[in-house]
């Protein structure tokens, strides 16, 4: 091994043990005697520069931070439950047929193509939430495969969120209790 | 291979893991992003992202040789060189915001801060890459080998850009100390 790779691996080895595992640069530098020249104002380099930038984050922004984190968290959790249960139903022929039945029924009982588009702005307790809810399910209904059907539902539980931020907003707390047990 | 909804209990501990990563880790990755784009209030909410991203692609995460901690690093850094390419009019990183840690003693306090003040000053002079490297090493405690993978370079690679970041770390703060002794 060359004097520079050497030397490289000495210093990477005094890094770790220097940055991380509590040990005194001297400490390191009497292992390495040979070495020691070089590696003081290298490793002094590096205190130097952990300590002028090791300032902390605000608090109020980890907690921020903690509770968007908690939030992606239990939606990740909810999503996967809904795709243990939805394939759960899916591999049963009887609840398959029901629910094809059940929402051509809702297709042909609800309205055309431009009174469900005219739905996507729709929020609970309004006249076309139930037609905009109905189109999802159809769209649910016909994603195929496991990735598709991630994708559905995340897209999904996204517009429950915006619907919630929307409710809270307009100070509507029933309605955001009623979009929070859908996700 | 991607794991199936079979397996709760293994999304259950990287769930669990992720979790943990953010208490340890949160502040490590909004230094590393701060020393990166050069501005702590986009560092702060990058580094939210960081974990927000990672839950997205938690179910895809197996540990092959990159434990979690290093992978949190890689979306770090694919971030981190995003908002850069987006916000390229920035050519100089700012240290303006990256607060100094205060001395701990009276005495030499102002000697002290002058000298943290000029580590932070070098490193803003050092090149990305060369900053990179220390950013992940320095302030993020990953190994060689781990920076080596979320850099996509080898811990040999890594060590050597390592040695010489800090060379020329060195060379930036005996100049410095010198003009500041003249």
């Amino acid at each position: 091994m060359s004097d520079a790779r050497h030397l490289n691996r000495i210093l990477d080895d005094c890094l770790d043990r220097v940055l991380f595992r509590g040990e005194s640069v001297e400490s390191c530098l009497a292992r390495h005697p040979q070495q020691a020249a070089e590696l003081e104002p290298l490793l002094r380099a590096a205190v130097l520069t952990r300590q002028a930038l090791a300032s902390q984050p605000q608090p109020e922004w980890k907690a921020q931070a903690r509770l968007r984190l908690g939030q992606a968290l239990e939606q990740h959790r909810r999503l996967a439950g809904r795709r243990g249960w939805a394939r759960g139903l899916w591999r049963s022929p009887r609840w398959a047929a029901a629910a094809a039945a059940a929402l051509v029924v809702a297709l042909l009982a609800g309205a055309g193509s431009g009174t469900v588009a005219a739905s996507a702005s729709s929020v609970p307790n309004e006249p076309l939430y139930g037609v905009k809810r109905k189109a999802e399910a159809v769209r649910l209904f016909f994603s195929l495969g496991e990735d598709s059907k991630a994708t559905v539902y995340a897209d999904l539980a996204d517009r429950r969120l915006v619907e919630m931020a929307s409710m809270t907003e307009a100070g509507r707390p029933r309605e955001v209790e009623l979009l929070g047990q859908d996700l | 291979m991607r794991m199936g909804a079979g397996a709760p209990e293994a999304r259950r501990r990287k769930e669990e893991a992720l979790a943990g990563l953010f208490e340890t880790h949160y502040e490590r990755i909004v230094r590393y992003i701060a020393l990166r784009v050069g501005a702590r209030g986009e560092a702060e909410d990058l580094a939210s992202q960081v974990f927000l991203r990672a839950v997205e692609a938690l179910d895809a995460y197996q540990e092959r040789g990159l434990p979690m901690q290093a992978w949190l690093f890689r979306i770090a850094h694919n971030m981190a060189v995003d908002f850069l390419r987006r916000n390229s009019h920035r050519r100089t990183v700012s240290i303006e915001g990256l607060a100094i840690a205060a001395a701990t003693s009276p005495e030499g306090a102002v000697a002290l801060r002058l000298e943290l003040e000029a580590a932070a000053a070098a490193m803003a002079q050092l090149t990305p890459a060369q900053r990179d490297v220390l950013a992940l090493r320095v302030l993020g405690g990953l190994t060689s080998e781990q920076a080596g993978k979320v850099l996509g370079k080898s811990g040999g690679a890594v060590r050597e850009m390592q040695s010489s970041a800090l060379q020329s770390l060195r060379r930036l703060l005996e100049r410095g100390s010198e003009a500041r002794h003249v």
